[in-house]
């Protein structure tokens, strides 16, 4: 038998060692507080699709997270607490692909509760935007991201924040007490990211998805008691202007006209849902009632018309306008409304004057509908808390699931109008 | 009776920087004006204008609401005059709950006229003139009257007031559209009065002086879009105590430019 030298054997045993440590290795559960003292250590130490188990407590840091395909989860949505003290930034920024976030309250951050962040993630790839780049489009994105079963409450700007980020899912959450807004999509084409399931209330604005475009889906939650309910919307302020292609299907909006929230600087108040400058959306078989100003508004904003838009098989009651259309340009562009109930519209008749399907009517720039005023702000520290939120089935047990893939979008033909 | 400028409402600012910039181009701003009274730096670390990273700009976009949050500042203004080649400096406090200001007035410019003190509200402007003194004695308003007047826009004087007003925010800004910003860089590392700062740039025309371990303005830079009017204010000491404001008298018809 032929001997095998010495330093062959080293070789095949280092080999082999490095394939151990090349990611074929199980995913590991890493245990905070009883494996690592918090949150930060656990993340650090974690390896692409390792479960980062959280035990009740309440953590006073920043949690950063440049690791792809970890799963932070909470054993206890309501006793699992991240607590800004208001003298931290962010909760969890994460700068990676594939992180998802579950089942925990995160709250006292003076930027956001959860921030999944497109430029952080470039920053981190060393990737940075060339003349006629932007991130959010191409590469510079963060691929894959999923918060579920997360409260946020009384942050400084957002609460789940997906910032330049593609392939999403916000599932299962609450957010309340946001001075800008409590779910917030911005600056992304195509974003394909799904928000289902979720509840806003008390911030100044529930939904916020500013330049977010392309298979945006807000489906099946619950907007109440905001300073506005739900906006898609272009601004020029973020790149990738005009938003298009978010479908607004199947919401609960009612009384987005709370006096005690924070309020954004531009000042809205009184509003369900309201499209402005956007493009190409749907808001479809939604619920909207008890505004003080419009249920669903379609309107200019930043000097550029919304186009494309339909309103369709909404029902509205107890708006002091259902529904709203104003555009800046003479011509009525291409918005159209159908199948809706409503009792009152600005311009009045406005589904045929607006009919979806061709078949436009003279236009006439209305300009009659006024917002309310909007209430002097409140203090967004001192927002009462959530009272306790729903758990996260088997969340002892339950495998880390990663955010991979793009979500499975929303079949909006099997999405009904809500019950109360 | 007099009118007193603590009767008159308060608009809160709330905007973020770049609120701050549209103030600037109102008005004029900054770079190079070299500086205010007991300013000291040493030779900056680090010269190489760099990216801008996500540690500089979530502090950056904190700076104005810090401002805020300390209330108040004591602070000295240093800017280039609108219609001359003088300048103008500011000495004073500011208080960015309510928007109250008081300031000593000097320099060499044709924007003072004869103004030696300025106060003023989040409406009003009040200015003491020495000249006038005896005037308003005489028809029996007390020592030390200010004058007031609407804020004027046009007015150099107010332009610097809109600008001090404007260093406070109650939001912090987004840092990731500040890490998209033309313009936005890490200038370098420096000392100035015995700190460690950051001088970093949000757009071309604001530049702030930030403390690295407060996260505190300690200065900032200004200026127009010409470049030719820049302004330098220097935070000296926060204080969140309320501004003693002066007697007050209207403007008297005579006296109106």
């Amino acid at each position: 038998m032929r001997r095998v030298p010495a330093f062959a054997i080293a070789i095949l045993v280092t080999a082999a060692l490095n394939l151990g440590c090349g990611g074929d290795d199980p995913p590991l559960t890493l245990n905070v507080p009883s494996d690592h003292p918090n949150i930060q250590a656990a993340v650090d130490a974690a390896r692409p699709g390792d479960l980062i188990l959280i035990a009740p407590g309440t953590y006073h840091e920043s949690v950063e997270v440049a690791t792809e395909r970890i799963v932070l989860r909470g054993t206890d949505r309501n006793q699992v607490i991240l607590d800004g003290q208001h003298t931290r930034d962010n909760g969890i920024a994460v700068a990676a692909n594939g992180v998802a976030v579950e089942n925990m309250t995160i709250t006292g951050y003076r930027q956001n509760g959860l921030l999944f962040s497109g430029a952080y993630a470039a920053e981190e790839r060393g990737a940075y935007p060339g003349y006629g780049q932007d991130y959010g489009a191409g590469d510079l994105v963060i691929d894959g991201y999923r918060a579920s079963y997360v409260t946020a409450y009384n942050n400084g700007t957002y609460g789940l924040y997906a910032f330049a980020a593609r392939n999403g899912i916000f599932e299962n959450s609450y957010a309340s007490g946001h001075p800008d807004s409590g779910f917030y999509v911005g600056q992304c084409r195509p974003c394909n990211v799904v928000l289902r399931n979720l509840v806003a209330e008390r911030n100044a604005i529930g939904y916020y998805g500013t330049n977010a475009s392309g298979d945006v889906w807000v489906v099946e939650s619950v907007f109440h008691r905001n300073r506005l309910g739900i906006t898609p919307n272009s601004q020029d302020a973020e790149r990738l202007a005009p938003q298009s292609d978010t479908w607004v299907v199947g919401n609960l909006v009612t009384d987005n006209n709370e006096p005690d929230t924070p309020e954004i600087p531009m000042g809205f108040f009184g509003g369900g849902i309201a499209v402005g400058a956007g493009t190409s959306n749907k808001i479809l078989n939604n619920r909207v009632e008890g505004h003080l100003g419009a249920g669903i508004l379609v309107i200019p904003l930043d000097d550029r018309d919304p186009e494309d838009n339909e309103i369709r098989g909404n029902l509205l009651a107890n708006n002091r306008v259902d529904l709203v259309a104003q555009l800046l340009g003479a011509s009525p562009g291409t918005n159209c409304f159908a199948a809706n109930t409503f009792a009152t519209s600005d311009p009045a008749n406005i589904e045929s004057l607006l009919p979806c399907g061709g078949g436009l009517q003279p236009w006439q720039p209305s300009g009659t509908y006024q917002p309310p005023t909007p209430p002097p702000t409140a203090d967004y520290r001192q927002i009462p808390a959530p009272a306790p939120q729903p758990q996260m089935p088997d969340a002892l047990t339950a495998p880390a699931l990663p955010a991979t893939g793009t979500p499975t979008f929303p079949d909006p033909t099997l999405i009904g109008v809500p019950s109360r | 009776m007099n009118p007193t400028l603590r009767a008159h409402p308060v608009h809160r600012r709330s905007g973020v920087l770049a609120p701050l910039i549209t103030v600037a181009a109102l008005a004029m701003l900054p770079v190079g004006l070299g500086a205010c009274s007991g300013d000291e730096t040493t030779a900056p670390t680090t010269v190489a204008e760099q990216r801008l990273d996500r540690r500089r700009a979530e502090v950056m976009a904190q700076v104005l609401l810090r401002n805020h949050e300390a209330t108040g500042a004591r602070f000295q203004l240093a800017a280039r005059s609108f219609d001359s080649e003088g300048t103008i400096s500011l000495s004073g406090v500011v208080n960015w709950s309510d928007l109250h200001g008081r300031v000593l007035v000097s320099g060499v410019s044709d924007d003072l006229g004869e103004v030696t003190e300025m106060a003023w509200t989040s409406q009003l402007i009040g200015e003491y003139r020495p000249g006038l003194e005896a005037v308003l004695q005489g028809i029996g308003h007390q020592p030390g009257t200010y004058l007031i007047r609407p804020v004027d826009q046009s007015r150099r004087l107010d332009q610097l007031v809109g600008i001090v007003t404007g260093l406070a925010s109650t939001t912090a800004d987004n840092p990731q559209l500040i890490l998209q910003n033309p313009g936005a860089a890490y200038l370098r590392s420096d000392t100035l009065r015995d700190r460690s700062v950051d001088v970093v740039r949000y757009s071309e025309r604001s530049i702030f002086w930030i403390d690295t371990e407060t996260g505190m303005m300690l200065r900032f830079e200004g200026s127009d879009s010409s470049g030719r009017f820049p302004v330098v204010v220097d935070i000296i000491e926060w204080q969140s105590d309320p501004v003693e404001l002066p007697p007050v008298a209207e403007v008297p018809e005579a006296l109106r430019r």
